[in-house]
């Protein structure tokens, strides 16, 4: 698969894998980063898209680069002052998409940590995204949010202190 | 919290799993893939492109035909073999000046301001004359210039 420039490109199963593997992780920490739904998936395919063509061999992006771009148009967008009113305007009519897979056996958890994570200062919350369920490394994290890898290290260790005390009782 | 509680919390988060991406996202990063993503129209790496080098040949031979051209005709840009140092051409020395204006023509115009208030303007037409004269060299230089004055003036001193 990688002898020339034509075979170094993802087959199309392997790119429905990677976007079935990836699309809900980087939808999640999208989520967290946009006001409303719409802007969410907005910023994952432009990430998606922007960090793809990047790769000079045609392959799957790195995912840290990924959720890194999501970060970086989430706070470009966030600057558009036109787009925030039109946003919100549009989070008012639009339900707020759910976090977490609602399993019927998992639905409240889910739903209850889903507030837990809401009530964390951001920026432990996007450690916690990218670590647990983004399955980052902290050299990656530290790439995707532009901060020391000790810093995320750190934070992720306070953050979940913080959303182990907010969960006591729903989680072990 | 220690490292294995850490661990503990951390392996009870995972079993929790990000909600599915909606179908019509999945659809459009499909549809992104192929739309964005053409790898026959990009060049191997270290290979060379032989559109991008005819584009540089082609440019090339234009410029290259442009200043032969330019040279045959001993065309050159301005201030090409004018050293900064050089000396400019002797400047004129008049030993006669003479400047003149006439009137050629005054008259007043009234006009009413958006309030209804009248003002009144007098308009003078003049002629300036100036003549420059070097004997040494025999140059005479003559130039008039037609000047239009307006002045604005008050009822009272009228």
């Amino acid at each position: 698969m990688k002898s020339g420039w034509r075979n170094e490109t993802v087959s199309e199963s392997d790119w429905e894998q990677w976007v079935a593997l990836h699309a809900p992780r980087l939808l999640l920490f999208a989520r967290q980063q946009a006001r409303c739904e719409a802007d969410a998936q907005d910023l994952v395919q432009e990430a998606v898209v922007e960090s793809w063509r990047q790769q000079r061999d045609g392959a799957t992006p790195p995912p840290a680069l990924v959720y890194a771009t999501i970060r970086r148009r989430a706070i470009d967008l966030a600057r558009r002052e036109g787009r925030r009113a039109t946003r919100e305007a549009m989070s008012q009519l639009a339900p707020p998409a759910r976090w977490f897979e609602p399993e019927l056996e998992d639905r409240e958890r889910g739903r209850l940590i889903e507030n837990a994570m809401s009530t964390l200062p951001e920026i432990y919350r996007e450690v916690i995204t990218l670590k647990v369920w983004g399955e980052l490394t902290f050299a990656e994290i530290a790439v995707a949010l532009e901060i020391p890898a000790n810093t995320a290290a750190s934070r992720y260790r306070y953050g979940l202190a913080e959303l182990r005390k907010v969960t006591k009782g729903i989680l072990a | 919290m220690n490292e294995i509680e850490a661990k503990e919390f951390e392996a009870e988060l995972r079993k929790i799993k990000p909600a599915q991406a909606p179908d019509p996202l999945l659809r459009r990063l499909e549809g992104a893939r192929k739309c964005s993503f053409h790898p026959e129209s990009r060049p191997p790496e270290g290979s060379v492109s032989w559109n991008l080098l005819l584009r540089w040949l082609g440019a090339g031979t234009a410029t290259a035909m442009a200043v032969f051209f330019a040279w045959r005709l001993g065309w050159k840009p301005p201030g090409w073999g004018v050293r900064a140092d050089s000396k400019p051409a002797a400047t004129l020395k008049a030993d006669g000046v003479e400047v003149d204006q006439k009137l050629v023509s005054s008259f007043d115009a009234v006009a009413q301001l958006p309030g209804g208030q009248p003002v009144r303007f007098r308009v003078q037409n003049w002629m300036d004359h100036v003549v420059v004269s070097d004997k040494d060299r025999g140059l005479v230089i003559d130039h008039s210039n037609p000047r239009v004055e307006v002045v604005p003036v008050r009822f009272e001193t009228y």
